[in-house]
């Protein structure tokens, strides 16, 4: 019940947002999204409703991990929105599915749909939607190959999880590698597609898209193809996230590497999965500081490099501690080329990610961006600097300090996923 | 009570660097409550010492960390709280002078107080950042912080593996007893090794007096952890003799240069807020480390050396400092830049005859490393420096891309050698060859003074692996006589 009203409480906000004037609509935005936090916050106490077993909606652990991560990511940069406020409450909503959804159709309706909503926010242009449109047909191809694939041994097609874990041992091999790949190419040209802000949300509901499939490819023992594909999408998340990085796409970019990182962490499996799991929950907090302390002020111009740096992935902030796990993991499965590569194109990403965002530092463009300001769109509502503040204490906090309950959902989800603590 | 001491210190530094953007309106204010800490911390440090040569032994703390990587444990013992103090008292004079830098301090100290890889890798990670932010090339000083921070992490990584977790003592326990200590190990040193020569070229570069302070605790922070990992093999090292030489000619050189001629420029620029002028950084920077190293040797009561492993490790990292040296060569643009760090390898050049030697050194030893120390460290870079000008006038810029092609290729170059050779030969023809790459691809007579200078140190390892050092001797002397012509014409063009 609670899971049904935290997908349709959104989606009745959005419609009736539609004929408000922009100052209500933003109140209303504002106030679905403390809602929705709250739901989900209320979840994690100990509220039931997160459906039973076999029900084409419940909450698993990957799932809630994600609804929580999308949630606060959602309250954190609405509070900075002014303009379409509709658009932001619809893909609230169809998040919300792809997190909670059991079937992978509904999990490529809601993506497709939040895609789609995200894509159409004023600084996408037409290339976007078409990219969009590319990305979103890929990963119906991916999810109707599994599908294929399991209608191998029945007759009967479904493509709920539960069915499809059930009939994976007898899959083909090819029809299920074939699946997963367009899979997680569609996903990642969805995710490539939406304009920056609204792109992070984005990409962690898709996430949950990628992560339903790699658990089918997982139970179908294609485990090596599925790991290795996803190692390297991983690394050429961040191979692109560090030639593109720019001050314009700084907040993309950021949330592109690291998507590499969770990417790569969650192909090497083993202890990396938890690592890769908590790489997401840190990111998600760092990034939330980068953006709530962009807002070209000189008053918060040291809690942007502060912010910066979180979001890097210097020590000692959260970040940095999971990519050390994640490095540490791969290290210890033996796979030092591969671990070494990581910390290296980490370190590029960083350093790209310092010369586009600190002012002060060579060829960043300061004097362009100064000289560019005059004919630039009003600027955002400022956030002042206590949410940053707090944010980048979030990102201190987390990277030496590690909630039970957070841990214990963390390790569940990568047992899920084929990892262990 | 000693550790909660130094504990409580570091953690006054880090909330005091939190809270200074926020007294930033009040800097008086800021300056004396800045240097009222840091004088605090420095006398509890050196209480922390004293306790501890009185025979108080402070037992670690280990706390459970809920990450499933590294743990909270933190000790001291005699090494931990020389440095601690050394820095400390470094801290302290920079905030009585304005240029406080409590974040570095306090995350010197996690480095000198831990007593897990995952917590020494932080503090060492927020040191270098730190550094990197402060320096007047950033982009670089980060680069060069981030880059250097992989081999260690790799190193501390591997040693893991073998390991099982990142503790000392179970670093410690997974090094072979004797024989080779395992790539991480290496990695780790050359990780440390790499950036105590990195901050020390630094300190010698740096412009304002925060740069200088930071780059005056983050080269004893490098030293320190590089000998806590040559700790690891067991047994004393025979460091502290060494540091304790080094630190006394240090500060004697420091001495005679502030006496003999600019001792009114080093008020100025105290005054002005400045760095100090360029002969009196290094040394300084030499003299806090050999000063820790001394300190460290009188409060843990080490006995001599045990010959072997020691030894091995000195002259491995004086090569090493050699390499690193010709490589940052290749990219150097400044004159003093250049200068400084031939006068390193010329140092380090000078030391290795006496790494080298089993027992106390013979006469002849000492006049090879007397005489290497006069050509290769002082004149030969004065050489340089006239060559090149010594108004400051930077060599003609160059695109950052042909720059870091040259480093790659010299790194290759270094790596190949000590492919195919092992020890003093692969440091010698890597040097060689990274001189002819100076050579052939930099433009300009001057360069070509530093090219040859280049080579000529190249000699050097060659000659005393045949234990023939006074050869190269007479080959410095020879380029020292077909050098001066240029390196003087220059001058004279330059003031004409």
């Amino acid at each position: 019940m609670t899971l049904a009203l935290l997908i349709a409480v959104p989606a009745l906000l959005a419609i009736a947002a539609l004929p408000l004037p922009p100052r209500a609509a933003r109140s209303v935005l504002v106030g679905g999204a403390t809602l929705h936090l709250g739901g989900v916050v209320a979840l994690w106490i100990g509220l039931p409703g997160r459906g039973v077993a076999g029900a084409p909606l419940r909450l698993d652990a990957p799932g809630h991990l994600f609804l929580t991560i999308v949630s606060g990511l959602f309250l954190l940069t609405a509070v900075r929105e002014w303009q379409g406020a509709p658009r932001w409450l619809a893909l609230l909503s169809a998040l919300s599915l792809a997190c909670a959804g059991q079937d992978l159709a509904l999990v490529w309706i809601a993506v497709a749909a939040a895609t789609l909503a995200a894509a159409a926010a004023p600084p996408a242009g037409a290339p976007c939607r078409v990219l969009a449109a590319v990305g979103i047909t890929a990963a119906l191809l991916g999810t109707l190959f599994l599908g294929v694939a399991a209608s191998a041994r029945s007759a009967e097609v479904s493509l709920s999880l539960p069915a499809l874990l059930d009939a994976a041992p007898g899959m083909p091999g090819a029809w299920v590698r074939t699946g997963f790949a367009l899979a997680l190419l569609g996903q990642g040209i969805q995710i490539g597609s939406a304009p920056a802000p609204l792109s992070a949300i984005l990409a962690n509901g898709a996430l949950v898209g990628v992560l339903r499939s790699f658990q089918v490819c997982l139970a179908a023992g294609q485990a090596g193809f599925a790991r290795g594909l996803l190692v390297a999408f991983g690394f050429a998340w961040l191979g692109i996230a560090i030639a593109r990085m720019e001050r314009e796409r700084l907040l993309a970019c950021a949330g592109m590497a690291n998507l590499g990182a969770i990417s790569v962490g969650v192909g090497l499996g083993g202890s990396a999965t938890f690592a890769a799991l908590l790489h997401a929950v840190n990111h998600a907090v760092a990034w939330t500081a980068l953006f709530l302390a962009d807002d070209r002020r000189p008053a918060t111009g040291r809690l942007r490099t502060v912010a910066v740096l979180a979001a890097a992935g210097a020590a000692p902030f959260a970040p940095f501690m999971s990519q050390l796990m994640i490095f540490q993991s791969a290290v210890r499965a033996g796979h030092v080329a591969l671990g070494l590569l990581l910390a290296l194109l980490l370190a590029l990403a960083f350093l790209t990610l310092a010369r586009a965002a600190l002012p002060t530092l060579p060829g960043s463009g300061a004097t362009t961006t100064a000289t560019a300001t005059a004919d630039r769109p009003p600027a955002p509502p400022t956030t002042g600097w206590v949410a940053p503040l707090l944010a980048c204490a979030a990102a201190l906090a987390l990277g030496v300090y590690l909630p039970p309950a957070l841990s214990r959902l963390l390790a569940s989800a990568a047992g899920l996923l084929g990892g262990r603590r | 009570m000693v550790l909660a001491l130094l504990l409580g210190a570091g953690a006054v530094h880090a909330v005091c660097g939190a809270l200074a953007p926020l007294v930033a309106r009040a800097p008086r204010a800021a300056r004396l409550v800045g240097a009222g800490v840091a004088l605090a911390s420095a006398v509890g440090a050196g209480a922390a010492a004293w306790a501890l040569a009185a025979g108080v032994d402070p037992a670690p703390l280990a706390l459970t960390w809920p990450l499933p990587i590294g743990e909270v444990a933190v000790g001291v013992d005699a090494l931990s709280a020389s440095f601690l103090l050394a820095v400390h008292v470094v801290t302290a004079l920079a905030a009585m002078s304005g240029a406080a830098a409590p974040l570095v301090a306090a995350a010197a100290a996690l480095v000198f107080l831990a007593r897990d890889g995952v917590l020494l890798l932080v503090g060492w990670e927020v040191v270098s950042l730190a550094g990197g932010f402060r320096g007047d090339r950033r982009l670089a000083g980060l680069a060069i912080a981030q880059l250097g921070t992989v081999p260690l992490l790799l190193g501390f990584a591997l040693l893991a593996g073998r390991s099982g977790d990142y503790a000392f003592t179970s670093f410690a326990a997974a090094l072979p007893e004797r024989g080779l200590a395992g790539t991480g190990f290496v990695l780790a040193v050359v990780g440390f090794g790499a950036g105590a020569v990195f901050w020390l070229v630094h300190a010698w570069r740096a412009r304002g007096r925060a740069a200088a302070a930071i780059a005056a605790v983050a080269t004893p922070a490098a030293i320190y952890g590089g000998l806590r990992v040559v700790g690891f093999l067991g047994g004393p090292p025979s460091w502290p003799v060494a540091a304790l030489a080094g630190g006394l000619l240090a500060a004697a050189a420091l001495l005679v240069a502030a006496l003999v001629s600019r001792a009114p420029a080093v008020r100025l620029a105290w005054r002005d807020r400045r760095a100090p002028p360029l002969p009196y950084r290094a040394p300084a920077t030499v003299a806090v480390v050999a000063a820790a190293a001394a300190l460290a040797w009188i409060l843990g009561g080490t006995p001599p050396p045990a010959a072997g492993a020691a030894i091995a490790s000195w002259s491995g990292l004086l090569l090493l400092a050699l390499a690193l040296a010709d490589l940052y060569l290749l990219a150097a643009s400044g004159p003093a830049a250049c200068a400084g760090a031939l006068v390193i390898q010329g140092v380090a050049l000078a030391a290795l005859p006496l790494a080298l030697a089993l027992g106390p050194p013979g006469a002849r030893t000492v006049a090879t490393a007397a005489g290497a120390l006069a050509l290769n460290a002082a004149i030969l870079p004065w050489l340089a420096l006239r060559a090149l000008g010594a108004g400051g006038a930077p060599l003609p810029a160059e695109p950052v891309g042909r720059k870091a092609i040259r480093v790659l290729v010299g790194s290759l170059l270094v790596a190949l050698w000590f492919y195919l050779a092992r020890g003093l030969v692969a440091a010698g023809l890597s040097a060689v060859a990274l001189g002819l790459l100076v050579l052939a691809s930099r433009r300009g007579a001057a360069v070509r003074v530093v090219g040859t200078a280049m080579l000529v140190n190249g000699a050097f390892p060659f000659a005393v692996a045949l234990g023939r050092g006074e050869l190269a001797l007479l080959l410095d002397v020879l380029a020292v006589l077909s050098l001066w012509g240029i390196a003087l014409r220059r001058a004279e063009t330059s003031t004409s």
